[in-house]
């Protein structure tokens, strides 16, 4: 499975163009982290917590995605985009699409 | 006394107990008519192709394209959602959140593809999410992209 943020992919060509692809994920931010991020908050800084929190969060998303891409019999999603929204007060959406599409090597001749 | 105490249970039951479960009950009846009505716009619909990509596939050139944007707000009930504000405590994944915003977009989607249908279309190219807060249990879901008929 080939991921990609381009609209096509050096060395391949596209077959056949599936259709669009997403995955998503809402996280809630955890109420002792929330504490420690308060504090951190005051002196600045990365807020270590969340980035690992939304990384992890992120790479679900788009697992969501390539999941559908692949029962779609896809090879390769193209144009990946990433959005990232509040959707409550203390809670992320991180949102993933793509199209999904079939490839193959293109060939040296 | 023995007569007191089920008044009084009576009446949490009718006053408290019952309204927010009658809340949850008709939210999820109606969010469940809601899924049907969108696989059954989604099998009507199967014609058109939706890509996020800006150059494929070709379009017929013959045939002007069209800007189409499809756009709608929902919130989920009360009950539901303090129930799913209660998972903010321990943090993790919103699971009724989540349904609820993939509900919006599927039903956005859908009715963007209808739109295109409509027009005489078959493609979707270069299509883009927005999602955004209107009320603290709403969110807005807009998808938008242009509209072509496929060449070949």
């Amino acid at each position: 499975m080939l991921i990609v943020t381009t609209e096509i992919i050096p060395g391949h060509r596209i077959v056949q163009i599936l259709g669009l692809v997403r995955g998503n994920t809402i996280r809630a931010r955890h109420l002792g982290r929330d504490i420690m991020a308060g504090l951190k908050s005051m002196v600045g800084g990365e807020i270590k917590s969340y980035t690992d929190l939304l990384t992890k969060a992120r790479e679900e998303a788009l697992g969501r995605m390539v999941e559908e891409a692949q029962k779609m019999g896809a090879n390769g999603v193209v144009n990946v985009r990433f959005t990232t929204s509040s959707v409550m007060q203390g809670a992320a959406e991180l949102f993933a699409y793509g199209t999904a599409v079939v490839i193959e090597p293109e060939s040296a001749t | 006394m023995n007569e007191g105490v089920v008044v009084v249970l009576v009446i949490l039951i009718l006053f408290l107990v019952a309204p927010p479960l009658l809340i949850a009950l008709q939210g999820w009846l109606r969010d469940r008519a809601r899924v049907r009505e969108v696989a059954r716009m989604r099998e009507e619909n199967a014609s058109v192709l939706i890509v996020n990509t800006r150059l494929l596939p070709r379009a017929d050139p013959t045939v002007p394209a069209q800007l189409v944007c499809a756009s709608l707000v929902r919130c989920l009930d009360a009950t539901r959602f303090s129930v799913a504000s209660l998972k903010q405590l321990v943090g993790g994944e919103m699971r009724m959140i989540n349904r609820n915003l993939t509900l919006s977009r599927d039903e956005a989607t859908e009715r963007l593809r209808q739109q295109v249908r409509e027009l005489g279309l078959d493609t979707i190219i270069n299509v883009r999410y927005e999602t955004s807060i209107v009320m603290p249990m709403a969110a807005e879901v807009v998808v938008y992209g242009t509209a072509i008929r496929r060449s070949g």
